[in-house]
């Protein structure tokens, strides 16, 4: 444990020194995009490693935040605080309805529901042209600008989302031990027993869902501050599906494969798209590698190698879970 | 002393009553027009066959499955068309038949949820302290089960054994007004039977039991009285002397051939 303790220590350091020593292009092109990638793919890593509920509509979720956000702040003029609330509000609210109509189905079903709820927002967002200005969406957004600097500059933005990213991933492994965490991880395993336990498991898988939405939202805003545009494009099938692809990369069970894998799949879609037009391709490879390979995804890996290294070069340290229960 | 019984059972709320209850499956009844009426503090055992439709009546009880005919009246009130989980807020607690515990939280993290589970707020956002009411429910609970050595080892590890003492533990958290147990000394070791009636003795009397069992030791030990479940038929009930007498019993169920 204490050795766990000094290895995210020294990440912690490597990663608030980064913009002092990495390179420009690293640290707003690669390392702020999987940071915001990371937070809307920790979404789901709640409510597919927690709850057993894998959803392709965080992208959507995310996205609607992005619209919410815009259409505030450019089409009505509103300060982007009202922008803020209203993109949190908005991913929110469609998360509730989404999870409504979607948990009364599990497993594949479920997974295909949650599609046609993103299809049915991108077909909404391509058509409507009032609220989501139709196929070319939403231009010129601006992120909010704090004492005469806009957030998106680029030092500030990455340690904007490393503040986010570090604030989610943290109330996520907090949630593992609250009384809403256990029984999602419980109803992950048996509904039923949960049920003759005295929980309402379509209740609290809408409730998880719908937090699920409060965080997707959270990523779609710096994502739409990053774009500084929102069209139908962001939350189209491809998108969606990239969510799930960092997600499973990374690990599903895991809270840190969120970030993982988006930087992974952050990496790839940059420097393969440099030497090859495939990138979808190179994509779809790793993806199914990890699939094939490690079912736990990077972190399985990771997790593999470090406790073999643990084993072999230090000292034995006995496991203990972090619920304290 | 007959005529108190009948006195009493006329006057206050009978923990349990079905009326008429029946379940198709399609082309099958696994159960066919069962009363049954459990007074407040019995200790009632089921029997029957495999496929008697036992585990059926269970599942009705719970509301984990809706019967197709007959009404369900837990402490006076109708609960036929009330969900599992509300049924089980207002005091009704079971066991499976084959343990079912979640694999992959730990002794105390299983007990800590059916602790929570009758409370409100059991979705709180809080992580529990160590001086909560709560915990020390729980520590309290896998003491009285025998499981205080295991608190932090997950569910899943634990022996067949384990896994019942656990159960029972979780049905117990709820601090239910009527237990049901689905074979509970199934798979159990003798040393392990022995401990599960002591326990079952020494339960508090105001809580009601019904349970299923194919272990007549326990079941004779443990009950009162005795009701007979037959292809989904009740087709005796007594004390578990009469029962012991039963002519059809034993043709159907006692291997009298
Ligand atoms: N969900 C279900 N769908 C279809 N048939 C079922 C279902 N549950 C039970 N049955 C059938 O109903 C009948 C009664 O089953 P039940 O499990 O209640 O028996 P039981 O008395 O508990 O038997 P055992 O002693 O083997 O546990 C059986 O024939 C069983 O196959
Ligand atoms: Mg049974």
């Amino acid at each position: 444990m204490r050795k766990t303790r000094l290895l995210a220590a020294l990440l912690l350091l490597l990663l608030l020194t980064f913009p002092l020593w990495g390179s420009a292009y690293f640290v707003g092109r690669i390392f702020t995009p999987a940071l915001f990638f990371g937070i809307i793919a920790l979404s789901l890593s709640l409510l597919a490693g927690y709850g057993g509920m894998v959803s392709l509509a965080q992208m959507t979720l995310a996205g609607l935040a992005g619209y919410g956000y815009g259409y505030l702040t450019i089409t009505l003029g509103q300060p982007w605080w009202i922008g803020i609330l209203a993109g949190l509000a908005v991913a929110t609210l469609a998360a509730l309805v989404f999870g409504l109509i979607a948990v009364r189905s599990t497993g594949i079903y479920f997974l295909m529901i949650t599609v046609a709820l993103g299809m049915v927002a991108y077909a909404l967002a391509n058509q409507n042209r009032s609220i989501f200005g139709g196929h070319t969406g939403i231009l010129g957004i601006r992120a909010p600008e704090l004492f005469g600097h806009s957030l998106v500059e680029r030092t500030i933005f990455y340690y904007l989302c490393l503040a986010v990213g570090l604030a989610t991933y943290g109330f996520v492994r907090y949630l593992a031990g609250t009384p809403f965490g256990l029984a999602l991880q419980a109803l992950r395993d048996d509904p039923r027993r949960l049920c003759t336990l005295g929980y309402n498991v379509a209740l609290h898988r809408v409730a998880a869902f719908t937090l699920s939405g409060f965080l997707a939202g959270i990523g779609g805003l710096l994502l739409v501050w990053y774009n500084g545009a929102i069209s139908p494009t962001t939350i189209d099938l491809t998108r969606l599906i990239n969510i799930l692809v960092i997600a499973v990369i990374g690990g599903l069970a895991y809270a840190e494969g969120a970030f993982l894998g988006a930087l992974v799949f952050v990496l790839v879609t940059n420097f393969a798209s440099s030497f090859t037009q495939r990138f979808n391709t190179m994509i779809g490879l790793t993806f199914l590698a990890i699939v094939l390979f490690s079912p736990e995804g990077l972190s399985g890996i990771a997790l593999r190698l470090w406790s073999l290294l643990r084993r072999t070069l230090l000292t034995r340290v006995a496991p203990s879970r972090h619920t304290g229960l | 002393m007959v005529t108190v019984e009948l006195h009493r059972s006329q006057t206050a709320a009978r923990a349990l009553e079905l009326q008429g209850v029946s379940r198709r499956f399609g082309g099958l009844v696994a159960v066919r027009d069962v009363s049954l009426a459990l007074e407040p503090g019995e200790r009632r055992a089921i029997i029957g066959p495999n496929g008697a439709g036992k585990t059926t009546l269970f599942n009705i009880i719970t509301g984990e499955l809706r019967p197709t005919a007959g009404i369900i009246r837990f402490f006076g009130r109708d609960v036929t068309r009330l969900p599992p989980h509300q049924r089980i807020r207002l005091g009704l607690a079971r066991t499976y038949q084959t343990p079912l515990v979640f694999p992959r939280l730990s002794v105390a993290e299983n007990l800590y949820l059916a602790v929570r589970g009758v409370q409100p707020w059991r979705l709180s956002l809080r992580r529990p302290r160590a001086e909560d009411p709560e915990r020390v429910e729980v520590e309290r609970l896998a003491e009285l089960v025998g499981l205080r050595h295991a608190l932090h080892a997950l569910a899943g590890v634990l022996s067949h054994g384990e896994q019942r003492q656990l159960e029972l533990g979780m049905a117990l958290a709820s601090r239910p007004r009527l237990l049901l147990l689905d074979e509970p000394a199934a798979g159990l070791s003798p040393g392990e039977r022995e401990q599960l009636t002591a326990l079952l003795f020494a339960l508090d009397t105001e809580i009601t039991v019904l349970l299923i069992e194919h272990d007549m030791d326990v079941a004779f030990q443990v009950a009162q009285r005795v009701t007979v479940l037959h292809e989904g038929r009740v087709i005796a009930e007594g004390t578990p002397d009469e029962i012991a007498m039963n002519a059809t019993v034993q043709q159907v169920y006692l291997g009298g051939t």
